[in-house]
C-alpha cells in the first residue's frame, strides 16, 4: 500500500494505488437521486438511461492494505466504479483502491457498496439496520473484513462541507417473526427512495423510516454568503462524479473570457497549478479538457479580473449520456452563488477529465474558517459515530482534540459531541506511522472475547440395532399376551426351532430390550406422528393378538434421542430495589419435576430472565434440567439431574418363557437321555455278562458307551459313570439361558405425585411490625459514601473524614471527628 | 465584648443550625475573669429574657456555644457555663469535608449496601411461587410407552 499523505498541502489522505484498468468502461457517475423527478433518458422515476451505468460515490481509506474493491452490479454486470479512475491507467475491476476524502488514520468503514439509487430493485442488497456505531455503510455485498479496532479519526477537512447521504427503504417490509433477540429484520431487498442530506433526512424524515440502510459520506463543495453563512443548499439535486477526488486541486486560470455555451480547449485556459502533480496516482498527467455541448446545458460561470490567484471559472461539463434535462437545473443549483467569499484569495477545484467531460465539483478555501462551517462539519460527523479531527499532528502529541458525538437516552446521535478527555491515550492510526502513541500500553489491552451465549449441543443420532416404538396403554396391555400367542398352531416338538428361527432365541420376550414409561408425549418430538400407528414386530413377526395387531408410533430413522424442550422463563423481579433482594434475605428457588431443586445464586441472577430447560435422555430416561441467563443460550447458572423414565418391569413375562423353556428342556433332555440310558443299560448288563461270564466262554461286547476293559468291575464303574452323566443331564439346567429380569426401581412414579410443572419458589423478607418510617432520619441508611459531606442530608454517620480543610484546635477537630462518627444531621 | 443570646431548637449533632436559632439579643460584657475559648464562662447582668437562652454567639471567640448552665448569682448577675459547638462553629469547613460516610438519611431508602439493622423480621418470610409455563410432562400422555425392541 502506498500512502500518500499530500493534497496540496491542504486535506490528507489515504490513497491507493490500483492496477489494471477495465478496459472499455465509457463513463460512470452517480446522482444523488431525486425521486421525484423524472430520469434523464426515459422519463421515468429512477430509470437509467441506456448505456449509462451508475456508480456511487464511495470513499474510504486503507486499512493496511486490507481495503476491497466496491463492485456494484448493474444489469447483472459488475464493474469497478473506480476503474474509470483516469490516473490509473492499470486499475482493474478487482483491485484495491480508495478514494481520499480527507481521511486520515484507520477509519472503521465497511466496505460495501452503496445501493443503487434507482428504483431498478437488486436482490443482491439484504437489507440490515444500520446503526450509528461506526458503520457508515448499510448493507453490504461482501462483507468487508476491514473494521479495525483502531480508533478511526477522520480529519476533516473544513474546507468542504460533508454530504451525507442518506438511503433509507422505501417499503418496511419486515420478516413477521422476530429473530430470537426480537428484532424485526428487513425482509428480502429493498430499496431506496431518496438521498437525502442528514439534515434533512433527519428533520423530515426520521419518524417516518426509522431504519436508515446506509448513510454515506460525500465530499461536497459549498460556499459560503459573504457573511460566513452556509448558503441553503439543495443537497439533494446535486451530482457527483464518483470519479472526482476532491481534493485533487487544479488552479485555472481563464483566460478565453466570459464562459458560454461552447466548446472549449483546455488550451483556452492556463492551468497555474496542478493538482494533479501532487496528487500521486489518482491524477492522470493529462491537460485538462473541457468538453461540454449545449445540450448538456449551460454552466454556471463565474470570471472575475485576474490579480493574484485568481477565482476562476468553474467549468462543468455534463456527460454526453444522462440526466440532461436535469443538468441546467442542477449545475445551477449546483454552482448557485459561487462568489468567493469575504477574504478569499483563491478557489480551488477539483476536477476529473475523461475523453468526454470534466466535472469541477468547487470548493471554497478560505484561511480563517468560520466557525460555523466548522460547528456545522463537527455536527454532521456527530451523527456518524466515527472520532474526528481536525489535526491529526496535534493529536498525536495531545494538543488538539478527538471529537465523538454523543448519543441520547434513545440510543440515536443527537447532533452534539464532545471531546475525548485525553487524545494521546487513544491508540491511533497515522498515515507516517502505523503504531503510533507513546502512551499506548498493550499489556493493558484486555485480549479476551466475552460472550453472553452458551449455545446448546446437538445430540447426534448415535445409531443401534433396535427399533423405538411409541405405545398407548391398550396396545401396551396386548403387547404381553400377542407374545404369549406366537407358538399358538406350531406343533410341538417344532416350538423351539419355531422360535429360534424367528427371534433367533426361545424366549421371544429376550428381544424385548427396555420399556419404558414417560410422563409427556415424547412420540411427538421423536415419532413420526405423520404416520399412521404401525405394526410393532419382534423379531420377524408382527404382533397381534386375537387378531388385533399390536400397533405403535416407530421412531423415524436416524432419530436422535435426546431433546432440549424450554421449560419455561420468568423475570427474577427486585422487589425492593435493596439489599434485600439479595441473599440472604431473599433467596430463590427453581423446582423442576424429577430433579433436585436449584437453588438460584442471587448475586448472578437477580433481575434477570431465568430460563429453564430441560434435557431429557428417551433411551435411558435420564433428565437434566438447565437454568440459563436471559435467553435459551445464555449462560448457565445451575443444573440439577434426574430420571423421568420409568423403567417398566417385564419379568413376568420371562418368568413365563422361562418355565416354557426350563419345562422344553428338561423334556427334550429326559427324551435323550431315555435312548442313553438304553445303552448303558445293555452295556452294564454286557458287561456284567461279559464279567461273569468271561470264564466260560463266549460273551458278546457291549455296543458301545461302555468304557472298554477287561475287568467286570470297571465296566461296571463305568456304567455308574455313565448313569451319573445321565442323571447330571436330567438337572443340569445350564445349557437353558437364564433370562429373567430384575425388577428396577420405579423412583419415577414417585416423582409423578410431585408436581409436574416448573416452578419457581421465592422467598422474600418481611419487615417488622412497627412504624419503620423515620428509621432513615434515626438510623440512616447503610451506604458507602465517599464525597463532600455538604452533598448529603439528614442523619449521617460518617466512619472517617478529612477534616482537613479548614483551621481549628485540634481538640475541636477532635469533638467534630467524633460527631461525625456518632452521627450528625447535615 | 458582646455575646449574642440565642434559643436553639435544634439537636445537638445539628451541624447547620441557623434555622432553629432565634435571636434573643445581643449583650455586651466586660470579662472579669479569664473566659477560655472551649468553655467559656460569661458574666452577665441579669434580665428575664437571659433565662430562655441556651444558645449563644461570642464575638471575641467568633465561635458558637451551647449554655450548659446557668448560675444566678448575688448581686443580680447570671453567669452563663458555655461549651463550645464545634459543629456549627465550623460549619462551612465541615460540611466542605471529604468524609466516609457509612449511615446516611439522604438515599432516603435502603440502598444496595447490606443493613444489619434494618428491621427485617428474623423469621417470618414471604413466598412467592411462579409457575414456569405449562411445561411437557402431564399424568395422563397419550402415548407414553417407549419400547425398545431389538433389529432393525
Amino acid at each position: 500500500m502506498e500512502v500518500n499523505r499530500d493534497f496540496y498541502g491542504y486535506t490528507d489522505g489515504i490513497r491507493i494505488r490500483g492496477g489494471a484498468a477495465t478496459p472499455g468502461y465509457t463513463t460512470t457517475e452517480i446522482y444523488a437521486a431525486n425521486f421525484t423527478g423524472a430520469s434523464p433518458a426515459t422519463e421515468a422515476a429512477g430509470q437509467l438511461a441506456s448505456g449509462v451505468t451508475q456508480g456511487l460515490f464511495e470513499f474510504g481509506a486503507a486499512l493496511d492494505g486490507s481495503i476491497q474493491t466496491h463492485g456494484i452490479p448493474f444489469d447483472g454486470e459488475s464493474y469497478n466504479t473506480l476503474a474509470n479512475f483516469k490516473g490509473i491507467d492499470s486499475m482493474g475491476s478487482t483491485d484495491n483502491m480508495a478514494l481520499s476524502m480527507g481521511i486520515e488514520g484507520s477509519v472503521p468503514i465497511i466496505w460495501g457498496y452503496h445501493p443503487r439509487t434507482s428504483l431498478t430493485y437488486n436482490t443482491n442488497y439484504s437489507a440490515r439496520p444500520v446503526t450509528y456505531t461506526n458503520v457508515l455503510w448499510g448493507p453490504q455485498k461482501s462483507e468487508s473484513p476491514d473494521a479495525t479496532s483502531l480508533v478511526p479519526i477522520i480529519k476533516m477537512d473544513f474546507k468542504t462541507l460533508l454530504y451525507v447521504p442518506i438511503i433509507i427503504a422505501s417499503t418496511n417490509t419486515y420478516n413477521s417473526v422476530p429473530d430470537e433477540y426480537g428484532r424485526l429484520v428487513l425482509n428480502g431487498s429493498w430499496r431506496t427512495a431518496a438521498v437525502f442530506t442528514l439534515e434533512t433526512y433527519l428533520n423530515n424524515y426520521f419518524n417516518v423510516y426509522p431504519t436508515i440502510q446506509a448513510v454515506g459520506l460525500m465530499s461536497f463543495a459549498v460556499d459560503l454568503q459573504e457573511d460566513g453563512t452556509i448558503p441553503g443548499f439543495d443537497f439533494s439535486r446535486c451530482r457527483i462524479s464518483n470519479q472526482i477526488s476532491p481534493f485533487r486541486n487544479l488552479m485555472y486560470n481563464w483566460t478565453a473570457g466570459t464562459v458560454s455555451s461552447g466548446h472549449y480547449a483546455p488550451t483556452d485556459g492556463e492551468i497555474l497549478a496542478s493538482g494533479m502533480d501532487l496528487c500521486g496516482p489518482f491524477m492522470a498527467q493529462r491537460d485538462v479538457v473541457f468538453n461540454y455541448t449545449t445540450t448538456a446545458g449551460v454552466v454556471a460561470q463565474y470570471t472575475e479580473p485576474s490579480g493574484g490567484n485568481i477565482p476562476i471559472i468553474l467549468g462543468c461539463t455534463m456527460p454526453n449520456v444522462g440526466y440532461r434535462r436535469q443538468s441546467p437545473d442542477l449545475i445551477s443549483n449546483f454552482w448557485k452563488g459561487v462568489t468567493p467569499c469575504y477574504g478569499a484569495n483563491h478557489i480551488r477545484f477539483a476536477y476529473q477529465t475523461n475523453a468526454e467531460y470534466i466535472q469541477v465539483p468547487v470548493w471554497y478555501d478560505a484561511p480563517q474558517l468560520p466557525e460555523i462551517l466548522r460547528e456545522a462539519v463537527h455536527r454532521m460527523m456527530s451523527y456518524l459515530g466515527v472520532m474526528w479531527a481536525d489535526d491529526i499532528g496535534g493529536i498525536e502529541t495531545g494538543d488538539r482534540p478527538i471529537y465523538i458525538g454523543t448519543i441520547g437516552d434513545d440510543g440515536l446521535a443527537t447532533g452534539t459531541y464532545t471531546r475525548v478527555s485525553d487524545p494521546s491515550e487513544i491508540r491511533q492510526l497515522s498515515s507516517d506511522d502505523f503504531i503510533n502513541d507513546s502512551t499506548y500500553d498493550p499489556s493493558r489491552i484486555d485480549p479476551n472475547v466475552y460472550t453472553d451465549v452458551m449455545e446448546s449441543g446437538t445430540a447426534p443420532d448415535v445409531g443401534s440395532c433396535n427399533r423405538y416404538y411409541a405405545l398407548d396403554r391398550e396396545n401396551l396391555g396386548i403387547l404381553y399376551s400377542a407374545l404369549t400367542q406366537t407358538l399358538d398352531g406350531v406343533p410341538t416338538g417344532e416350538k423351539e426351532e419355531y422360535l429360534l428361527s424367528h427371534f433367533l432365541t426361545t424366549s421371544p420376550g429376550d428381544l424385548i430390550v427396555s420399556l419404558k414409561w414417560y410422563p409427556f408425549d415424547f412420540y411427538n418430538l421423536f415419532f413420526n406422528t405423520t404416520e399412521q400407528p404401525k405394526i410393532i414386530f419382534i423379531g420377524d413377526l408382527p404382533l397381534e393378538y386375537d387378531q388385533f395387531n399390536v400397533v405403535g408410533y416407530k421412531a423415524r430413522t436416524n432419530t436422535s434421542f435426546s431433546v432440549t424442550t424450554n421449560i419455561g422463563f420468568f423475570k427474577l423481579f427486585r422487589k425492593y430495589g435493596d439489599f434485600r433482594d439479595y441473599s440472604p434475605f431473599t433467596s430463590c428457588t427453581i423446582y423442576t419435576p424429577f430433579c433436585t431443586p436449584i437453588k438460584l445464586d442471587l448475586s448472578v441472577c437477580m433481575d434477570h430472565i431465568i430460563y429453564v430447560q430441560m434435557c431429557i435422555d428417551l433411551l435411558t430416561g435420564a433428565c437434566t434440567a438447565v437454568i440459563r441467563l436471559d435467553s435459551t443460550q445464555g449462560i448457565i447458572v445451575g443444573t440439577s439431574s434426574g430420571s423421568c423414565g420409568v423403567d417398566l418391569p417385564v419379568s413376568s413375562l420371562d418368568q413365563a418363557t422361562y418355565n416354557n423353556a426350563t419345562f422344553s428342556a428338561i423334556q427334550e433332555t429326559k427324551a435323550a437321555n431315555k435312548q442313553l440310558a438304553s445303552q448303558y443299560i445293555g452295556a452294564v448288563s454286557n458287561g456284567v455278562m461279559t464279567a461273569v461270564t468271561a470264564g466260560t466262554g463266549k460273551v458278546p461286547k457291549p455296543a458301545q458307551a461302555v468304557q472298554a476293559g477287561s475287568s467286570g468291575v470297571s465296566g461296571v464303574m463305568g456304567v455308574l459313570r455313565a448313569w451319573d452323566t445321565k442323571i447330571a443331564a436330567d438337572y443340569n439346567l445350564s445349557h437353558i439361558p437364564e433370562h429373567y429380569k430384575e425388577i428396577s426401581t420405579v423412583t419415577s412414579t414417585l416423582s409423578m405425585l410431585l408436581p409436574l410443572n416448573s416452578y419457581a419458589i421465592i422467598e422474600r423478607p418481611q419487615m417488622l411490625p412497627g412504624d419503620h418510617s423515620q428509621y432513615g432520619h434515626t438510623v440512616g441508611y447503610a451506604t458507602l459514601y465517599n464525597g463532600r459531606l455538604g452533598d448529603l442530608s439528614g442523619y449521617t454517620i460518617c466512619q472517617t473524614a478529612d477534616l482537613s480543610g479548614f483551621a481549628a484546635p485540634s481538640s475541636v477537630k477532635d469533638m467534630i471527628y467524633q460527631a461525625l462518627r456518632s452521627g450528625v444531621y447535615v | 465584648m458582646m455575646v449574642t443570646l440565642y434559643t436553639n431548637t435544634a439537636d445537638v449533632y445539628k451541624i447547620d443550625k441557623t434555622a432553629a436559632l432565634t435571636q434573643i439579643r445581643q449583650v455586651s460584657f466586660t470579662a472579669t475573669k479569664q473566659i477560655t475559648f472551649l468553655e467559656p464562662r460569661i458574666d452577665l447582668d441579669y434580665a428575664a429574657d437571659i433565662s430562655a437562652a441556651n444558645y449563644c454567639y461570642i464575638d471575641i471567640f467568633g465561635a458558637w456555644y451551647f449554655i450548659e448552665d446557668k448560675i444566678y448569682d448575688i448581686g443580680k448577675k447570671i453567669t452563663l457555663v458555655c461549651s463550645i459547638d464545634p459543629l456549627y462553629t465550623f460549619k462551612d469547613g465541615i460540611l466542605n469535608s471529604d468524609v466516609c460516610c457509612i449511615r446516611s438519611e439522604s438515599p432516603g431508602h435502603p440502598t444496595d449496601v447490606p443493613d444489619s439493622q434494618y428491621p427485617i423480621h428474623p423469621s417470618k418470610k414471604l413466598t412467592e411461587v411462579i409457575k414456569l409455563g405449562t411445561g411437557i410432562f402431564k399424568s395422563d400422555p397419550a402415548y407414553p410407552y417407549f419400547l425398545t425392541v431389538q433389529g432393525t
